[in-house]
């Protein structure tokens, strides 16, 4: 991005992640990165749903943390997901004022065993998405602007893509920004009884692909200034570019299936990180496995990119982590962008040829240098983030 | 071809009215509930929902299409029920 | 990029519903209609901004109780939805036709504005409505009773008509 600057005006700030953490089914960021590279799902049976009474008993569920309170699930999943970012920043917030710190986080239920779990003295205080943010922001003693999103299957993206923005605009010096997502037995129930939800696998983007599963987990990155990384001598794990937000203004569950807003929301985003979609080396994509959001997302990326372009979900590996979703992906596109190497589309390894798309289905050695973090919600919300290379 | 259950499909329009009230009573037994009728989705889902909750049984995916209308909906009831 | 901006909010408007049962589609069927009644000329508005601290709270608890009531087997979908906060952001901007962005934060009418305003700086948006939206009661016990809503709205950003 280049500005021809007049007198008040600075240059622009580049964002830059110096820090990530993730907590999924399949471990920590690390452990994701590898389990998704190697094609492992997650995916498993478990016996107290089938105990409970649900019809579906398979979902994605984070098993290498202690199991602790059901109502502080997401803080557990959050906290651990924060401290592995810090400690990659390594130093980050060293000698940063309070409220120079800022907090952006996202939901879909927040803590929803608080929801389940309701008794007489429930408070939606104690549950929401913004008790989760402020637990984070105890937690690094910020005293900035802390920012809670429900904006539901989209809502790391716009959590992420908000602190890049504040970092930019000199709000904050350094943000801490990403989604979780503790496991939801109310969405266990709404998405398997609106029969969205798969009873086996998860396989985005293949024919006859039955839904989507449900996962839990948090990802958080920390977020500086390209002047301040180099001046604490850090480094620069990735750039984050422009937020591209569209709305469908069509259903309350549905996607239009002309891909439109999806559309709109990724070309918003490349326009605003002045990138083209030629130089879109992969796109992550939201790929949920379900019949009608598959389908119209693949319209979407047609569109976009009509000399196509890499995509590829990770939800067959660690299911749908609905707030944290598009978090985690960010937290792998930053280590997708490191590797020079694209993950495949797990549990998709045979798409459906109809869509038209290039999806990936082996690692990929690639030299990307930008990923399109796509990620849409109930609602018919649409986002897309780009990630780059740090340089 | 069975006869039509008339105490199933009465019980069915009852269901229907939780949904779309403006026509439980008067949509045709033969018209598809998503295409002729242009029910949402989610009120189909829903509406079948309180039916399978009312009969005591379950509509797998696989026989989604058997139940497209009041009357196969009405008969595959009566084939499945388990609650009277 | 040089955006004209109001400094002020248009003029600040609350409405309130009458008693509504938590089923959060009635919410948002109602916020829309109060959405409409008073922006639906408003065609240059592109962006919609909605801050709650209570929306999807009592629909979920309601979800939950009701599902448990029949056997999660056996669960209705419908009011699944509503359970999510922004889901009357969702019936808002349908109803309005706003394509542009969908913002739902935790939080109050304040944070709405500000995250309005700092979009619109950023260039994401040109025109924004900006609503806050709870219940009047929040949601205490499993079974919350009926309630007023409260919705207050505005707008910011570029001026209505073409200059």
């Amino acid at each position: 991005m280049t500005a021809d600057l007049t007198a008040g005006e600075s240059a622009p700030v580049t964002a830059c992640v110096t820090g990530y953490g993730a907590v999924t089914a399949l471990g920590s960021a690390s452990q994701t990165w590898a389990g998704v590279l190697a094609g492992q799902t997650a995916a498993r049976p478990w016996q107290d749903l089938a105990d409970e009474g649900f019809a579906v008993t398979t979902a994605c569920r984070v098993t290498h943390l202690p199991t602790g309170e059901p109502e502080r699930r997401g803080r557990d999943l959050a906290s651990a997901a924060v401290a592995d970012a810090l400690g990659l920043a390594d130093g980050a917030l060293d000698a940063v004022p309070g409220d120079r710190i800022g907090v952006y986080l996202g939901t879909t239920m927040g803590e929803s065993a608080g929801y389940e779990r309701a008794t007489s003295s429930f408070s939606v205080d104690a549950h929401n998405g913004a008790a989760l943010a402020r637990h984070v922001a105890e937690l690094l003693g910020a005293t900035g602007p802390v920012r809670a999103y429900g904006t539901a299957c989209a809502a790391g993206n716009y959590a992420i893509g908000a602190a890049a923005a504040a970092v930019r605009a000199g709000r904050v010096d350094v943000a801490v920004a990403g989604g979780v997502e503790p496991f939801s037995r109310i969405a266990m129930v709404g998405f398997s009884r609106m029969r969205a939800m798969t009873p086996d696998l998860c396989r985005p983007f293949v024919a006859g692909r039955r839904g989507m599963q449900l996962g839990e987990g948090a990802a958080f990155v920390v977020i500086e200034s390209a002047e301040r990384v180099a001046a604490r001598s850090a480094d620069a794990l990735a750039v984050v570019g422009a937020l591209g937000l569209a709305s469908d203004a069509h259903h309350p569950t549905s996607p239009r299936p002309d891909g439109s807003g999806m559309a709109a929301a990724m070309l918003a985003s490349l326009s605003r990180s002045s990138v083209s979609p030629a130089d879109v080396g992969w796109v992550s994509a939201h790929g949920t496995g379900t019949a009608q959001s598959d389908a119209a997302e693949a319209v979407a990326l047609r569109a976009v990119f009509p000399d196509g372009v890499p995509v590829s979900s990770i939800k067959g590996a660690i299911g749908h982590t609905m707030g944290a979703a598009s978090a985690v992906e960010t937290v792998v596109a930053v280590q997708a962008l490191a590797a020079g190497t694209l993950p495949p589309n797990v549990n998709g390894s045979s798409p459906d040829p109809g869509l038209g798309l290039d999806v990936v289905v082996a690692p990929r050695r690639a030299d990307v240098r930008w990923v399109l973090n796509c990620a849409y919600a109930f609602g018919g919300l649409d986002s897309a983030l780009l990630l780059g290379r740090a340089a | 071809m069975p006869t039509l259950d008339t105490d199933v499909l009465d019980r069915l329009r009852t269901e229907l009215a939780s949904v779309r009230p403006d026509i439980a009573a008067t949509a045709p037994a033969d018209a598809t509930l998503k295409h002729d009728l242009e029910i949402d989705s989610l009120d189909v889902l829903e509406f079948v929902a309180r039916v399978e909750a009312a009969f005591g049984l379950v509509v797998p995916d696989e026989d989604w299409q058997h139940v497209a209308t009041l009357a196969s909906l009405a008969e595959y009831v009566a084939a499945h029920r388990t609650l009277p | 990029m040089n955006v004209v901006m109001s400094s002020l909010p248009d003029v600040v408007r609350t409405v309130t519903s009458p008693s509504l049962v938590a089923a959060g589609d009635a919410v948002s069927a109602w916020a829309a209609a109060e959405a409409l009644t008073l922006y639906g000329a408003d065609e240059r508005l592109d962006a919609l901004y909605v801050a709650t601290t209570g929306a999807g709270a009592a629909e979920s608890l309601a979800f939950w109780a009701a599902a448990r009531a029949t056997g999660f087997a056996l669960a209705a979908p419908g009011a699944f939805p509503y359970t999510l906060a922004n889901a009357p952001a969702a019936r808002i901007g349908t109803v309005l036709g706003i394509r542009g962005p969908s913002v739902t934060v935790l939080g109050s009418f304040d944070d709405a504005l500000d995250a309005a305003r700092e979009d619109l700086a950023d260039g994401l948006a040109t025109r924004a409505l900006v609503v806050h939206l709870d219940p009047v009661a929040p949601a205490t016990s499993a079974d919350p009773p009926a309630t007023p809503w409260r919705l207050t709205c505005s707008v910011v950003g570029a001026p209505p008509a073409d200059r």
